[in-house]
């Protein structure tokens, strides 16, 4: 029985690194989003003269 | 989530034949019903999507489909793993196994499809594709009921000789309510992502339209 105490631990920290390595990539790429609409944000608010 | 684990770890019976391995069960169970919540809820907003064209739906369309792949992937690992220790095998080309990877298939289509689909036609291609893997769920459903299969036989609504002990029962319907609970969140957190995306798409748009040029 304790033979399979290994492949247990292995499946559910599997099933854990899968479901949270998905939510921390998921927060990297908003946080690059973010950046991105602020900087054309900035960009579109700038004023013509100064945006050539 | 927490609850969910201490009953399975510390609280839940050890099953009599399979031992300790039996455990993985209350992860993969509720991975693959997360999965097909996932795959009802994305084709429900694909259709409202096709429907009024209102990129809300389109958003949660994105966010739902996405998590199939996700939870499928961790319903036919988990699986996999319970298979090799239990059956000796990884893998088997059985109609349920067989049919949950098609419909891990069909979402991965979705996802590379939708991003090299051009920006207005995006929609209707993975509503499209929506419809084939929300086709797949009651052949995945009705796979061990149907056939003969390596799978083992329903516990749940399997007929006479399925069922469970009340502990079983008890610890797999928490760990399935946990799982629901992480998979909206999951859903909800990755909606916000594409809502950002298209906002950022928008204004790309805007400052192209106004200059003529993008520096960024």
């Amino acid at each position: 029985m304790n033979d399979n105490l290994p492949w247990l631990f292995g499946a559910f920290a599997l099933g854990f690194t899968i479901l949270f390595g998905y939510l921390f990539w998921i927060s990297g790429k908003e946080r690059s989003l973010r950046r991105r609409i602020a900087a054309l944000q900035e960009l579109l608010e700038q004023p013509k003269e100064s945006r050539k | 989530m927490l609850i969910a684990l201490y009953l399975i770890f510390m609280w839940v019976t050890t099953e009599a034949t399979m031992g300790i391995m039996q455990r993985v069960f209350y992860f993969h169970f509720p991975a693959a019903i997360a999965s097909f919540w996932a795959v009802f809820v994305g084709g429900i907003a694909s259709i409202q999507y096709l429907r009024t064209r209102d990129s809300r739906y389109d958003d949660l369309a994105v966010a739902a489909n996405e998590s199939v792949l996700v939870f499928e992937a961790i319903n036919i690992l988990l699986g996999s793993i319970w298979g090799r220790r239990v059956w000796g095998i990884w893998w088997t080309w059985d109609a349920r196994l067989t049919s949950a990877l098609l419909l891990f298939l069909i979402y991965f289509a979705y996802v590379t499809l939708r991003h090299a689909a051009p920006v207005e036609q995006r929609g209707t291609i993975g509503a499209v594709i929506c419809i084939f893997g929300m086709a797949d769920v009651p052949v995945i459903y009705m796979a061990n009921r149907l056939f003969r299969t390596q799978h083992p036989a329903p516990v749940l609504a399997g007929g006479e000789n399925s069922g469970m002990e009340t502990d079983m029962f008890v610890t797999l319907m928490v760990a399935t309510v946990a799982m629901l609970m992480l998979w909206w969140c999951v859903v909800r957190v990755r909606r916000r992502l594409e809502s950002s995306a298209r906002r950022q798409e928008a204004l790309s748009r805007e400052i192209y339209s106004r200059i003529g040029y993008l520096t960024l």
